[in-house]
């Protein structure tokens, strides 16, 4: 999904990065309650009322109210950034250092180009030996991130994190203070509450249980009913139409007959008065 | 079962005839398109040649049926509305959008001739037969229909056909052959309506308008392209945002276009555009003089002498528009 180098000191590592994960929650469709169909989000533009397409709609930055200023694809490609094709290292230390639990954004795979594995296991041994991990910034969907580099099985795990502005402050929440009082028995209790339910981390034994209770609702009504599919108009049929003209002719020439009562009925089709088969 | 197959076109006539060699249907406003079909693939083949199977994954998949006896149908792709009367404008709006579009504008195929059956040729035989074979054929989906036709009575059709503001009939004589890409004088078009196609040769922005775009149309006489008038289009239209992506326009690019006369010099006047099109091909935006209809008492045809069309050039020639 990405290509570009992890930039540190003099050495430069070509690498491919890969999310490490995907999103399998659950998601619905919104549908029209009348006929079903699903329903469509439209880039409409009101001045003109009309639909933009994707390919048409170009990017503004708001300035003021009703104020932007037009930013092209091109320009953004541009931008004087050190980060846009390096994942740029700036220090390495203590994974503890970084509080995972509310820095960490996203996780990325880092797989070497051919002719960086070497370097690549060079990075590896020299974080495992150290207990390290690097922090950086990299350049991904027109934002810098602050970035981890660790070392996860035999790949180098990224992740990128938070800038710290973006983290809120704990201050901003009723939190209770040290000074509650607590009883001996009270931990106690909770302790050994905590070490009844300790067990080693196995994420195979976790599951979506809301993702398995609607995909269970869904397939309890797929049998119950049918499938609810989206309606086509009905189809028209030409023949409907060739009736009505065919009628016309026909009158045509009963009206000449009485008129003129020689003239010869005209010749038929041997197909033209059957109707086409029908679905 | 041929690879491509060009199809027959029509010799325009001055005006509709009574005459019971004949049988006459209705010119459908639609995209002329060959079905193949055996038991390999089904495709769908434009006037140009083009393979158009993607545009309409619905007539491909309503052919199944008729894939295990290897047949090439003529015919035309169409949109109809309600009352079942094809919609040129709809079907525009169909090539605009894609096949994505085909729950709200669904397409069907209007067969009006045969051309291969079980892998064997069948263009040598006489339109009746071929017809008759057509109707034999079974083709339960909804989606290809064959339309009726009339025989002998041009008149009384073209009359019906006019007041339901259709835009031509067919005249087609039941003895004839088929003639891939010739203009067969056994294959006449009684226009009911003026109607064009043209190419779009330049364009520019109407003046004083934001939004109005003129377009140069551009027509054959003989091999030498001359213009035919203009006619606008709105910016902002689906059209146009199809037939100019990104602002460059589709070369080459047809304007199926309504108008209200031709002047003195054959130049089109009160132009008002249909639809815009890539699925014509331009050697047949071509301004050309009617033939009187058949004698009524025709001399028994000693071979073939179809009109032949010479190529045409492609290219626009800058000096034009």
């Amino acid at each position: 999904m990405w290509r570009g180098a992890i930039s540190f000191g003099m050495v430069a590592i070509p690498v491919r990065m890969y999310l490490a994960n995907e999103s399998k929650g659950v998601s619905f469709r919104l549908l029209c309650p009348r006929d079903g169909a699903p329903l469509r989000n439209k880039r409409w533009c009101p001045v003109e009322e009309c639909e933009v397409g994707w390919n048409d709609a170009v990017r503004g930055f708001e300035v003021g109210k009703d104020e932007y200023v037009r930013i092209e694809d091109e320009e953004l490609d541009n931008l004087p950034l050190a980060t846009t094709r390096t994942i740029e290292i700036l220090e390495f230390c203590d994974d503890s250092e970084i509080d995972a639990g509310v820095y960490v954004k996203g996780a990325y795979y880092l797989e070497p180009e051919a002719v960086g594995v070497k370097p690549y296991q060079l990075l590896r041994k020299a974080l495992e030996k150290t207990g390290k991990v690097a922090v950086g910034k990299v350049a991904l969907r027109d934002r810098e991130h602050l970035c981890r580099l660790a070392l996860h099985e035999r790949a180098i795990l990224l992740n990128t994190l938070h800038w710290p502005d973006e983290i809120r402050d704990l201050g901003q929440l009723a939190l209770p203070d040290a000074e509650v009082e607590i009883h001996a028995r009270e931990l106690e209790m909770a302790v050994m509450l905590v070490e009844n339910l300790a067990a080693r981390f196995d994420p195979a034994r976790h599951r979506d249980g809301y993702r398995d209770a609607v995909e269970g609702l869904v397939e309890a009504k797929l049998n119950d009913r049918p499938l609810e599919r989206i309606p086509s108009p009905p189809l028209a049929q030409i023949t409907d139409l060739m009736a009505v003209l065919k009628a016309s002719v026909e009158a045509s020439a009963r009206q000449r007959q009485a008129a003129g009562g020689t003239e010869a009925e005209p010749e038929r089709a041997t197909g033209s008065a059957r109707r086409r088969r029908a679905s | 079962m041929p690879g491509r197959v060009l199809p027959e076109f029509s010799v325009p006539c001055v005006g509709a005839f009574d005459d019971p060699d004949f049988r006459f249907s209705i010119d459908w406003d639609g995209a002329r398109t060959l079905l193949f079909a055996s038991p390999e693939a089904i495709r769908l083949q434009s006037e140009t040649l083009a393979d158009v199977s993607d545009r309409y994954p619905e007539i491909v998949a309503a052919a199944l049926p008729l894939a295990p006896r290897s047949a090439v149908l003529d015919g035309v792709v169409a949109v109809l509305d309600p009352s079942g009367c094809p919609d040129l404008v709809a079907l525009g709006e169909r090539m605009a959008l894609g096949a994505a579009s085909q729950q709200r504008l669904p397409a069907v195929y209007l067969a009006i001739d045969l051309l291969h059956l079980d892998g064997r040729g069948i263009m040598g035989l006489a339109l009746d037969r071929r017809l008759e074979l057509l109707r034999g054929l079974d083709l339960p989906d909804p989606r290809i229909q064959v339309p009726d036709w009339v025989v002998g009575e041009g008149e009384a059709l073209a009359e019906a056909a006019a007041a339901r503001h259709l835009p031509a009939l067919l005249a087609r004589r039941g003895s004839a052959h088929y003639h891939p890409g010739v203009a067969s004088p056994e294959r006449l078009r009684i226009p009911l309506q003026h109607r064009a196609h043209c190419l779009v040769v330049a364009t520019d922005r109407v003046l004083g308008s934001t939004h109005l775009r003129r377009l140069r149309l551009a027509e054959y006489q003989g091999s030498r392209l001359t213009e035919a008038g203009t006619a606008e289009i709105a910016e902002t239209s689906m059209l146009w945002r199809w037939a100019a992506p990104g602002g460059r326009m589709r070369s080459p690019l047809i304007a199926t276009v309504d108008y209200r006369s031709r002047g003195a010099d054959g130049g089109l006047r009160g132009v008002e555009v249909v639809t815009l099109r890539d699925d014509i091909d331009p050697v047949w935006c071509i301004r050309r003089d009617s033939v009187p209809p058949p004698p009524s008492q025709p001399v028994p045809a000693r071979g073939f002498r179809p009109t032949v069309l010479s190529a045409l050039p492609l290219e626009v020639s800058p000096a034009v528009g």
